[in-house]
């Protein structure tokens, strides 16, 4: 059992998902022998058994769907294997529990709002890393709770930090040339939210040269600039909770009332092509 | 980021045995949610939260029971019952699961090392 346990928490760390199988129910079977028999199921590797080898196949066979819905479910199965009817009075019943790896916060930037929200993330469970090109901000006394704070150059962000579709991303550096050059290389990345500071004006800004430079209107759309949900914030604990607010509504499919100007990318497009004399248009 | 198995394999490499009550199902009105998990050690402390109250108080009686015993168990929590009159109806199984250091049956796994 210790084996197993081991195994849960590196793939973890890896930031590799998982499904632990337990046998919960054994009725008419031999329950004392079969009851909290594991199974973990790693990429297609097992370890463990259920105590049958049909239901150790049949569990491995079930396990991408258990990750990809991402919640546990209980399935009963008769002794060959086949799912047991309602009423059976012999069956096994498996728990499926996936072991997904925490959903991470990335924040770019470690002034002054990147304090309050290394603090909420770290309340809400993200695993949290702070990024900052210097290094008197990217400092452990600064983000005491922060998983990871990390001095770098803003343009290797992408490449020094693995961003995948549990990578919550929040841009908040000091200057707009440091958010663009970041956002440039992120915009098509599979994170579930790219969040950027900035006033509407800042906002534009960086818009029209990200366009100029090639980046679609659709990958700009998927960005929430101005940051957060619209509750008014003010000093930057209040700009945090927006923000995470924001976080929580999108992982969560909530209806928040986003700040973000999500069709601007778009109308900025129009407008440029618009004044643009045909002549100047990149040919097709 | 800690998990449930940090927790048990930091036991079980101290060769204590643990218990880990997850809900694994509900039906009416319950607070808690599929998969929530509470743990208890040998000595009776406990880490998580299936809920608090006295769903809890039972589930770790349960457990304690089933530390004893070595023997997983299932728990079936009536919240209908509560002479705490808790605001919860509906019911609740809980899957107690007693981990050990050495496994008492031989699932006999193909991986390196023991």
């Amino acid at each position: 059992m210790l084996d197993l346990a081991r195994q849960a928490t590196e793939t973890l760390r890896r930031r590799e998902s998982a499904v632990m199988v337990t046998v919960v129910r054994a009725r008419g079977w031999d329950e004392a022998a079969t009851l909290g028999s594991k199974l973990l199921v790693t990429g297609g590797t097992c370890q463990g058994s259920l105590g049958y080898e049909v239901l150790d196949r049949i569990a491995s066979d079930l396990a991408d769907t258990v990750i990809d819905r991402g919640e546990p479910r209980l399935e009963r199965y008769l002794p060959d294997g086949t799912p047991a009817p309602r009423r059976s009075r012999a069956y096994v019943e498996l728990l499926f529990e996936p072991l997904l790896p925490p959903d991470r916060l990335l924040v770019i930037g470690a002034g002054h709002i990147a304090v309050p929200l290394h603090e909420i993330g770290k309340l809400l469970g993200f695993e949290v890393i702070v990024v900052d090109d210097r290094t008197d901000f990217a400092t452990r006394e600064r983000f005491p709770q922060a998983d990871e704070v990390r001095c770098i150059p803003f343009g290797a962000v992408p490449t020094q930090v693995a961003i995948d579709r549990t990578t919550y991303l929040v841009l908040v550096t000091r200057a707009h040339e440091h958010d663009e050059e970041v956002l440039k290389q992120v915009a098509d990345s599979p994170a579930p939210y790219i969040g950027m500071i900035g006033s509407k004006r800042r906002v534009i800004t960086v818009y029209r040269r990200l366009l100029e430079e090639g980046v679609t209107p659709e990958q700009l759309g998927r960005v929430y600039a101005p940051v957060g949900l619209a509750i008014n914030a003010q000093t930057p604990q209040e700009i945090a909770v927006a923000v995470m607010a924001e976080i929580v509504s999108v992982k969560r499919h909530g209806k928040g009332n986003h700040s973000a100007l999500r069709e601007l990318p778009r109308s900025l497009l129009a407008v440029a092509d618009a004044a643009a004399p045909p002549a100047s248009k990149t040919s097709p | 980021m800690r998990t449930v198995y940090d927790d048990v394999v930091k036991r079980l490499e101290r060769a204590e045995c643990l218990a880990v009550a997850t809900v694994i199902q509900t039906r009416g009105s319950t607070p808690q949610k599929v998969g929530a998990k509470l743990l208890v050690h040998e000595d009776g402390r406990t880490q998580g939260t299936i809920g608090g109250g006295c769903v809890e108080a039972e589930v770790w009686k349960e457990a304690i029971a089933a530390l004893r015993l070595r023997a997983s168990r299932i728990v079936e929590v009536d919240l209908n019952d509560d002479v705490m009159g808790d605001v919860c109806g509906g019911t609740l199984t809980v899957f107690v699961d007693v981990w050990q250091p050495e496994s008492a049956t031989e699932n006999g796994t193909s991986a390196a090392g023991a």
